[in-house]
């Protein structure tokens, strides 16, 4: 069985175009559409890695990772944050909140997997 | 859509310049009033009617730019979203085909050869044990043949035995009669003996009969086994030739099947990564989409600078904030080119992906 990655993202397109990617490199993939869509996912199953985007409707990305990392069993699950923003200030941001990368879309899909598997949990 | 919004602002900047024109005019050279019982410029302009239908045009017109935008921002993304899907779809489908295609064809032309040809072999195995055992039976045969020709033989002799016996034991009743009344006894015992050299000699007459009968049949049966198993060899060969051209055209077809379903199977490939890469382009619905979210409100906000300007009313304008404006639409880009554009005043491309580990 695959390892499991969460998108969270509000729009279709990248969650489909980011699933493709990592489907075609053998990970199983879940989704949710917002911060807090993302957040209930995160029900005690095995997820070895996170991909969430940051302006999202209901609860941003910056949020969302904070609350993640609240939660016991995702404590130690990486984050990566895939957005438009590239502010050093929301880097910082992210990096307080948690995330382990910061990637800036457009992203390639070579890059992106090889960003996930420096991280992804074991 | 950064045209429409430079047409606001332009047509902001206008109205307030020419306001503040007009307004100089009036406070240094005195004005009358106007219908409304507002001030008229020199020229006879009415200010606060100029002034109610620039609030109009803020409050009815600027909604309907921004009304358009997020319009197209919402059709773009519907639209985007649906292709992506279908592509990924299409994705889904080729990755399905490409595994059963693959799943089915490994190995399986060698596979399929090779069971071909080992049952057309069991066949011709069977056909080649069939016809070892046509060629004993007719070894057998011909022992059997040889056997018979031993027994006419031995026949022959049985036959010039009693023939002798017959005439020796004519001699002796000759002899017997010659010698009268004391040879009466041993002339019985010779016709006797002639008797049964007679019988001999007719056994094996018959017996001679019944072997070269036996011989004809044998040999009949022997012409005809021969001629059958010469036949089969032949049978057996043509079969065997067979089998090799049927397996050596099996093979140049599995081959065949096998490069065209490669050939398939690599075009898939190709497609399903050309369509896979194409999608990675898709992305540009999401920055797009910002952008026009932001410059949605943008608009928006003009209404609001236009009342802050309008707020002490006709007596007492106040400019344009546009410093304020414009850091208020910085605040709301999240992508660099946004700050790019928006210090630049020029159009840019899209960066290369930025990946920062912490």
């Amino acid at each position: 069985m695959g390892k499991t990655i969460l998108i969270v993202d509000d729009s279709a397109s990248v969650r489909q175009v980011v699933g493709i990617a990592l489907r075609g490199a053998g990970y199983e993939v879940i989704e949710g559409v917002d911060g807090q869509d993302g957040l209930s996912k995160l029900d005690g199953r095995k997820i070895h890695l996170i991909i969430s985007d940051v302006n999202m409707p209901r609860m941003d990305g910056i949020t969302f990772v904070k609350e993640a990392k609240k939660l016991p069993a995702y404590k130690f699950t990486p984050i990566i944050i895939l957005t438009t923003e590239s502010e050093e200030k929301k880097k910082l941001e992210g990096q307080q909140a948690g995330a382990k990368a910061w990637v800036v879309k457009p992203f390639q899909p070579a890059q992106m997997l090889a960003a996930v598997s420096k991280l992804i949990l074991p | 859509m950064t045209l429409v919004w430079a047409a606001a602002l332009l047509v902001a900047a206008t109205a307030t310049g020419w306001l503040g024109y007009r307004f100089g005019a009036a406070r240094a050279g005195g004005t009358g009033t106007g219908g409304a019982g507002g001030p008229v410029d020199p020229a006879g302009v009415d200010v606060q009617a100029y002034l109610a239908s620039l609030t109009e045009f803020g409050e009815t017109v600027t909604p309907i730019w921004s009304t358009h935008v997020e319009s197209s921002r919402q059709q773009m993304e519907t639209a985007v979203g649906e292709l992506v899907a279908i592509f990924s779809g299409i994705v889904q489908l080729l990755d399905d085909v490409l595994a059963e295609s693959q799943g089915s064809m490994a190995g399986s032309h060698g596979d399929v050869f090779n069971s071909s040809r080992n049952r057309l072999r069991a066949v011709v195995t069977e056909l080649d044990e069939t016809l070892e055992l046509k060629r004993r039976t007719l070894e057998e045969l011909r022992l059997l043949k040889g056997l018979n020709d031993d027994m006419k033989t031995m026949t022959a002799e049985v036959t010039k035995i009693a023939s002798q016996t017959h005439l020796l034991a004519l001699n002796a009743s000759i002899e017997a009669e010659r010698v009268g009344e004391a040879g009466r006894a041993f002339s019985v015992v010779a016709a006797e003996v002639r008797q049964l050299a007679d019988l001999s000699g007719h056994t094996g007459e018959r017996i001679g009969q019944k072997a070269e009968e036996v011989r004809k049949a044998l040999e009949s049966t022997f012409a005809a086994a021969e001629a059958q198993t010469a036949r089969e060899e032949n049978m057996v060969a043509d079969a065997n030739h067979q089998v090799q051209s049927v397996l050596e055209d099996l093979m140049t077809t599995v081959e065949a099947v096998h490069r065209a379903s490669e050939d398939l199977g690599r075009t898939t490939g190709e497609i399903k990564d050309q369509i896979a890469h194409s999608l990675v382009s898709f992305q540009f619905q999401d920055r797009i989409s910002q952008m026009l979210e932001h410059l949605r409100d943008g608009i928006d906000l003009f209404p609001h600078v236009l009342a802050e300007s309008l707020r002490d009313g006709p007596a007492a304008l106040h400019p344009f904030d546009s410093a304020a404006l414009r850091e208020s639409l910085r605040n709301s880009y999240t992508m660099a080119e946004e700050h790019h554009v928006h210090d630049s005043g020029q159009a840019v491309g899209v960066t290369e992906t930025e990946i920062t580990f912490f």
